[in-house]
């Protein structure tokens, strides 16, 4: 059963999330902040890790580059309403494999988006 | 050759008069409202005068008007010792309120010293008078301490001040006053060895007729100060140096002058070129204060313009975030995530569904149209199939079109065609934008979809979206394409759009340096519209 982790602060959306990959078959854990990201990933590394940009502490994209230091190659996609060209363009620096609109995609899109990458 | 030795002392004294007074008034101009650059001003001024005083008392051969002068002088030297204190007091302070002490009993005080100076209460009678003429020794009248002490007083005060002041001080400030630190011991240094030691220890008197120039160390070092930290301008700089260049010719011809006629053709050259110069130098200097502004103000509007890019992210974010869980709740519903849904309850949800849907489009609308207004609109070019962007948008659309009945049909090109360079979403959302609004004002029939390649010196692609709808009228052709024009059919076939859709497609397309527009025969004989791109 594939593992993935969500970092999404805003709970109405964490808990919509956690729901929808759970019915498809998942295992889920979720994350309100890079913080209780990082203490996810180091429990246990995810297979892969849907993250918002705008979070509590600091900027989603931060995760990625600090479990890039600690030399985790765990792959990442975004899931963000935030759309600024410039954090599009690090994130795919950073090796995202999608940027994906929050507001684009139901809930069953978005598995079957997140399942091409797993 | 004679006649410059000669005159050489004038010469030198001359210059050293001319270029305070242009120092003083580059600072001053600098900033007229300060209070520190109208102080220097008055020191440049009156040290100037006091220059000019001093040099002449030693060249008049008439005992009795030596006399005047010398009297002169140190009326002068005075209000030198009370302009320094004041410098130093303000310094480097824009303005300053003066106490009720200084106003109403320490000037009053100065201003009574020095007219003292003028009469026989400092200066009593002439002494002694040299074989030549020249007056050696001067009786001293019972305010001579008077005068002393609040000359020396005065000067004392202003380096305490600016002793304290020096230690106080940070950063720029501190190394602005020191500066001007190290220019005022040069200038009291050459004027104790100059004017005092050498004259009363070792009877020469001969370099207290230069004494404006003593003066230059602590005005070049105190306009250093002041200017450098406002701005460094190396044209005004050169343009100084240049002026004084001129200035120092100018004034050379003019002690050079052999008759009077000559004095009186190069004096007011000489005069003109002082007013020029300094005239010039000011106009510089604004020249220099606009830029300055200039600069300031595009830092702050850079600033806001960042500041205005940002906010339109995270307000679409925040606009966004309620919108992404009614659409994923509702849909999970509809999908029987959390159990399954009684047929009577779908078609309310489907509705609230389509109605967040519309809501998402109109923020995505609207943000679209703020960044194009603010010019925020980033393209993300790659090499692309035209061909699979259409379909994409077709895939998209057909459920659409198919719940009116219509066909949407796209003809593919009888040989394929080359991939062209664009922004894959920008260039698909046109397409959908146009394609949507085609199959919005069609009742009947549906909508067609060709692309063809244009040769010729700049070849093209031509993307041609054909309904069999409503058609327009030439009005409507006109400002079909302006943002929130919705056309005389809007209001009737679609209540939901306000208007942003064609606007938005044609402005992703010309910033590809593309064409977007649209033909019709008229009402009721659908319309045609085209996307040119280059290929």
């Amino acid at each position: 059963m594939p593992r993935l982790l969500i970092v999404e602060d805003e709970t109405l959306l964490a808990e919509m999330y956690r729901d929808s990959f759970r019915a498809a078959g998942f295992q889920v854990v979720s994350a309100p902040s890079v913080e209780d990201a990082l203490k996810e990933v180091a429990r246990k590394s995810p297979d892969l890790i849907v993250l918002d940009v705008l979070l509590l502490d600091e900027n989603g994209l931060s995760l990625i580059e600090k479990i890039r230091k600690e030399k985790k190659d765990i792959p990442f996609l975004v899931l963000s309403n935030y759309d600024d060209p410039q954090t599009i363009k690090k994130a795919f620096e950073l090796g995202s494999k999608e940027y994906l609109l929050k507001t684009d995609f139901t809930s069953s899109e978005l598995v079957q988006e997140v399942k091409k990458y797993l | 050759m004679n006649g410059l030795f000669r005159n050489f002392d004038l010469l030198s004294v001359g210059v050293a008069v001319v270029s305070t007074v242009i120092l003083g008034f580059i600072v001053f101009f600098n900033n007229r409202k300060s209070i520190t650059n109208s102080s220097f001003l008055l020191f440049c001024l009156v040290t100037s005068g006091w220059g000019i005083v001093n040099y002449l008392n030693y060249q008049i051969d008439r005992p009795e008007i030596a006399f005047w002068f010398i009297r002169l002088t140190i009326f002068l030297a005075i209000w030198q010792a009370y302009a320094i204190f004041q410098f130093f007091y303000v310094f480097p302070k824009e303005q300053q309120n003066f106490s009720r002490l200084y106003k109403f009993l320490f000037f009053p005080w100065i201003f009574f010293t020095s007219f003292l100076t003028l009469t026989p209460l400092v200066f009593a009678e002439i002494a002694q008078i040299s074989p030549e003429g020249r007056i050696v020794g001067v009786v001293n009248g019972p305010a001579i301490p008077l005068f002393g002490l609040t000359a020396i007083g005065l000067v004392v005060s202003a380096l305490g001040i600016l002793i304290r002041k020096t230690k106080k001080a940070r950063d720029r400030e501190k190394t602005q006053l020191l500066f001007i630190l190290i220019g005022t011991v040069l200038m009291f240094a050459l004027i104790i060895v100059f004017n005092f030691l050498l004259p009363a220890f070792f009877n020469n008197p001969y370099f207290i007729p230069l004494g404006a120039i003593f003066t230059l160390p602590f005005l070049a070092m105190t306009s250093y100060a002041i200017l450098v930290y406002k701005f460094l301008n190396t044209r005004v700089v050169m343009t100084e140096i240049f002026i004084l260049i001129l200035l120092f010719i100018s004034l050379l011809e003019l002690v050079q002058a052999k008759n009077l006629s000559e004095v009186l053709i190069r004096g007011p050259a000489f005069i003109g070129l002082i007013v020029f110069g300094i005239l010039l130098i000011k106009n510089f200097l604004r020249e220099t204060e606009l830029k300055d502004k200039l600069q300031i103000a595009y830092a702050d509007l850079k600033k806001l313009d960042e500041a205005k890019s940002e906010f339109l992210s995270i307000a679409s974010h925040q606009l966004r975030t309620p919108l992404s869980a009614i659409k994923g709740y509702i849909s999970m519903i509809l999908e029987g995530t959390y159990g399954e849904l009684g047929e009577k309850t779908k078609t309310p949800l489907k509705n609230v569904y389509q109605a967040n849907e519309r809501l998402i489009k109109l923020v995505n609308d609207l943000l679209n149209l703020s960044r194009i207004e603010a010019g925020r609109v980033e393209l993300e070019m790659e090499k692309t199939s035209l061909e699979e962007i259409t379909l994409q948008a077709i895939e998209i659309l057909k459920i659409g079109a198919k719940n009116k009945n219509l066909y949407l049909k796209f003809e593919k090109p009888k040989s394929s065609l080359p991939p062209l360079w664009l922004d894959k979403q920008k260039t698909i959302q046109a397409i959908l934008n146009i394609v949507d609004n085609a199959i919005r004002y069609t009742e009947e029939g549906g909508v067609t979809l060709t692309i063809k390649k244009e040769d010729g010196t700049l070849p093209k692609v031509l993307v041609k979206i054909k309904d069999t709808g409503v058609g327009m009228d030439e009005e409507e052709l006109v400002s079909l394409f302006e943002s929130f024009s919705r056309g005389q059919a809007g209001s009737h076939y679609w209540t939901e759009g306000i208007g942003l859709g064609l606007y938005v497609a044609q402005k992703f397309i010309s910033l590809q340096k593309g064409r977007v527009w649209a033909e019709s025969e008229g009402k009721g004989k659908g319309s045609t519209f085209y996307i040119e791109l280059p290929a």
